[in-house]
């Protein structure tokens, strides 16, 4: 789960950074924001079942550090 | 230091050392010393009452010489200790070099809003998003407004619940003008932004990142002092306090 939890977390700054440069178009937005939404409700959902919260799927990346 | 006897750690220095109180003392293997004091019995349960006296340890050492702290609660034998000290010879000597005469200090900074309503949307949620992204770019700029040349690391993350979490690390002696910049430039946050500003700490959490060869840390200065400071170790039963350590005391 903290390997999803990193995945996701890259792939909602990806889509932040594609959109600050006005690299999607309205349906792009419209599509990767509903499926980014999709995840993090679901991802609070997994979390939530496991009884897992803050720190827990904080991730050690060696020399990158750590996830947050 | 294959004598059998376990030791519980406070953290390392450069051989030879100050002296200190017993039961604390040093294990020497140069060009470095680890302060320790015995251990018998089971290991340590890290409760509030060790934390504290095991920080009151490492918080006097650190103002005596250049000092790298570990966590509380290690117990190791004296022959974990010659191998830990022989494989990390280099980064803890680089460790003590950039740790020597400096303290660290925690900034949070956080929004006062109520929890966001869900989304009506894709773009909405992009947008929410974005703005999120732009307050932690915002939260990471007043950071940056602090002196050049007083903050010689920080390392920025981005915890849940929070916008920005930065690690600061400063030389001793700079602490308190650390404190008096922050207040000034918190003085100025808008009225739905929260900050909070702890320190200063002994170097935990950079002797973490140091030892861990984590990359991130965004400024950097030359070289380190030394400590500096009178305060003693082990006066006033510190050690002690740490409990179950030391002198046959342990349960």
């Amino acid at each position: 789960m903290g390997l999803v939890e990193l995945l996701r977390q890259l792939l909602e700054r990806e889509a932040v950074r594609q959109a600050e440069a006005s690299l999607l178009t309205p349906e792009q937005e419209a599509a990767l924001g509903t499926a980014l939404y999709r995840l993090a409700q679901k991802m609070a959902e997994l979390k939530a079942g496991f009884g897992l919260e803050g720190d827990d799927l904080n991730l050690d990346l060696g020399p990158l550090g750590r996830l947050y | 230091m294959t004598d059998g006897l376990r030791y519980y750690v406070y953290g390392v220095a450069t051989a030879p050392a100050g002296a200190v109180a017993p039961p604390l003392g040093w294990v020497e293997r140069p060009p470095l010393a680890v302060l320790c004091c015995p251990w018998q019995g089971p290991d340590p349960v890290v409760t509030r009452q060790l934390a504290l006296a095991h920080a009151r340890v490492v918080a006097a050492a650190a103002v005596r010489f250049p000092f790298v702290p570990c966590a509380a609660g290690n117990v190791v034998t004296g022959a974990e200790l010659s191998d830990w000290l022989d494989g990390r010879r280099t980064p803890l000597c680089g460790a003590l070099e950039r740790l020597g005469g400096r303290v660290e200090f925690a900034l949070k900074l956080w929004r006062r809003a109520p929890a966001a309503a869900p989304p009506a949307g894709g773009r909405a949620y992009l947008a929410q998003l974005r703005a999120e992204s732009r307050l932690r770019a915002e939260a990471r700029a007043l950071v940056e407004r602090l002196p050049a040349g007083l903050v010689t690391e920080v390392h920025y993350t981005e915890p849940p619940g929070l916008l920005l979490q930065a690690e600061l690390l400063v030389a001793w002696s700079d602490a308190e003008r650390l404190r008096a910049a922050w207040a000034e430039i918190a003085a100025g946050l808008p009225a739905d932004r929260g900050a909070r500003l702890s320190g200063p700490w002994p170097p935990y959490y950079f002797a973490g990142v140091i030892l861990n060869g984590e990359a991130g840390v965004g400024r950097q200065s030359g070289r380190c002092g030394a400590g500096a400071g009178e305060a003693g170790i082990g006066a006033g039963g510190a050690a002690p306090a740490v409990a179950g350590t030391g002198g046959g005391a342990a349960g």
